[in-house]
């Protein structure tokens, strides 16, 4: 019982908050989440549509301090262990721009401090506590657990470089329509120009001087 | 499980277990269109959300599920309004508030055509709640969420203590059944095994957008080769047609 339940603790303490949400010109938006003193949090984002794909991200400890602030990028990851509990908060800002609104997924990893089976090497009760079998299980879990996040990297980065090419298709169509529109009208203007020029002055109706 | 809650409060795949069993009688009872009933998820947990997000009167939050087909994704939300009187918002979620739902399925591509509609309009009442919704297609789900002024208060703009948290669920976990293993090595097995079914599920997925966007770019190259020629020969036939105009009337002017 005791081993299941420091197995538990070791795999069950850390969580994941992951999110995609719109945000329109000139808007902030703040997510707020209250967190424990000396607990390790990632927070990664990434833009996924509109303009230049760049966004403001600054993050604010409860007691007002700034952690972490960086504008117009468009993917960041940010690691920090909090000095105090309290309400910690992270916004996205897209007030720069002027007529783009962006999509930003973000994604706040919480983790424990008795998640770290790696990092407490000298700790012997938790190290005879659990058998080759369970570390080695505990190693799978860790594994998959990155697949996941890589795979989900690249389903971002598809999801870009997907929408760039669709805007790219629909651009060539337009533009050599337009290209070949162009081409005929001058075509015509310049013919019409050139004879228009050589037209009798007697048929343009001006004075005539004898 | 009941001694340690207080580790596993916000454990993922807790929440998905809540929301599996949930998922099992609604998949077994679902009519389509049906609206669904908000349901206070308190099965294992005390409701656990801890992101939250300030919303005012009329404001929209969206957000945006990019899931495989057969998903059931659950929002798990709860509204906590700014009491002027106390000067602070509230401790417990406030029953009154009025929140609309609007759930869009967005078009994958330009030429996509069976998305862009309202598939879900409903009202969420009781200050807090799960909204479910199963998607049979594949795709980007749009989410809005957006306030509206209580009863009697419409021309008071609130503020509000917006709490949110998002599951999905994919099909393969559904059928697996969820057992309360004793043993520790089964429990992790058991774990990770649906986290590979997790990610099979979504490789597959993942599959089928890359063959789109392998389509949209083969299309791409295939309309700048042809939109070339046309404009190449477009401008050697407009040059011909002017050549040939201007030489006759030049002819016919008698300047040459």
């Amino acid at each position: 019982m005791l081993t299941y339940l420091v197995f538990l603790a070791l795999f069950g303490a850390s969580s994941s908050i992951e999110m995609t949400f719109t945000l329109q010109e000139h808007e902030v938006q703040c997510f707020h989440e209250v967190l424990k003193k000396d607990q390790k949090f990632s927070l990664e984002y990434q833009v996924i549509s509109g303009g230049h794909f760049d966004i403001d991200c600054n993050m604010m400890s409860p007691n007002s301090k700034t952690l972490y602030k960086e504008t117009r990028k468009q993917y960041d990851t940010f690691h920090h262990r909090t000095v105090e509990a309290g309400e910690y908060t992270f916004c996205f800002s897209n007030e720069f721009s002027t007529f783009a609104h962006k999509t930003v997924y973000f994604d706040l990893d919480l983790g424990d401090d008795s998640t770290d089976i790696g990092a407490e090497e000298g700790d012997g009760a938790h190290a005879t506590a659990l058998t080759q079998l369970e570390s080695s299980a505990y190693a799978i879990h860790e594994s998959l657990r990155l697949v996941v996040d890589y795979q989900n990297h690249h389903r971002l980065k598809e999801r870009i470089g997907r929408e760039i090419a669709e805007y790219l298709c629909e651009r060539v169509q337009n533009w050599s329509i337009g290209q070949t529109v162009l081409i005929v009208v001058v075509a015509f203007g310049q013919v019409f120009m050139l004879r228009k020029l050589f037209d009798k002055p007697a048929n343009r109706g001006g004075k005539v001087g004898i | 499980f009941k001694a340690v809650d207080g580790f596993v409060a916000s454990d993922r795949s807790l929440r998905s277990r809540s929301h599996a069993e949930h998922g099992k009688q609604w998949y077994q009872r679902r009519v389509r269109g049906l609206l669904i009933a908000l349901q206070i998820s308190c099965l294992l947990l005390t409701p656990s959300l801890s992101l939250y997000n300030r919303i005012s009167t009329w404001e929209r939050r969206c957000f945006i599920e990019d899931v495989p087909d057969n998903t059931m994704i659950s929002f798990k939300w709860s509204l906590h309004a700014y009491d002027f009187e106390k000067d602070d918002y509230d401790e417990e979620p406030t029953k009154d508030s009025k929140l609309y739902l609007f759930i869009k399925k967005l078009k994958m591509t330009k030429t996509d055509t069976s998305s862009g509609m309202l598939r879900r309009e409903q009202e969420l009442k009781n200050g807090q709640g799960t909204v479910q919704f199963y998607a049979e297609e594949f795709g980007e789900y749009e989410w809005c969420f957006e306030m509206h002024p209580n009863v009697g208060q419409e021309w008071e703009m609130t503020t509000a203590k917006f709490y949110i948290d998002v599951t999905r669920q994919y099909q393969d976990e559904e059928k697996e059944k969820i057992e309360d293993a004793q043993d520790a090595i089964i429990h992790s097995l058991q774990r990770n095994l649906r986290k590979v079914k997790q990610i099979k599920t979504e490789q597959r997925y993942y599959k089928g957008r890359e063959h789109t966007f392998r389509e949209i770019s083969y299309l791409t190259s295939t309309r700048v080769l042809w939109y070339g020629a046309l404009t190449a020969l477009t401008v050697i036939s407009c040059g011909c047609f002017m050549m040939k105009n201007m030489k006759s009337f030049f002819i016919s002017k008698k300047l040459v």
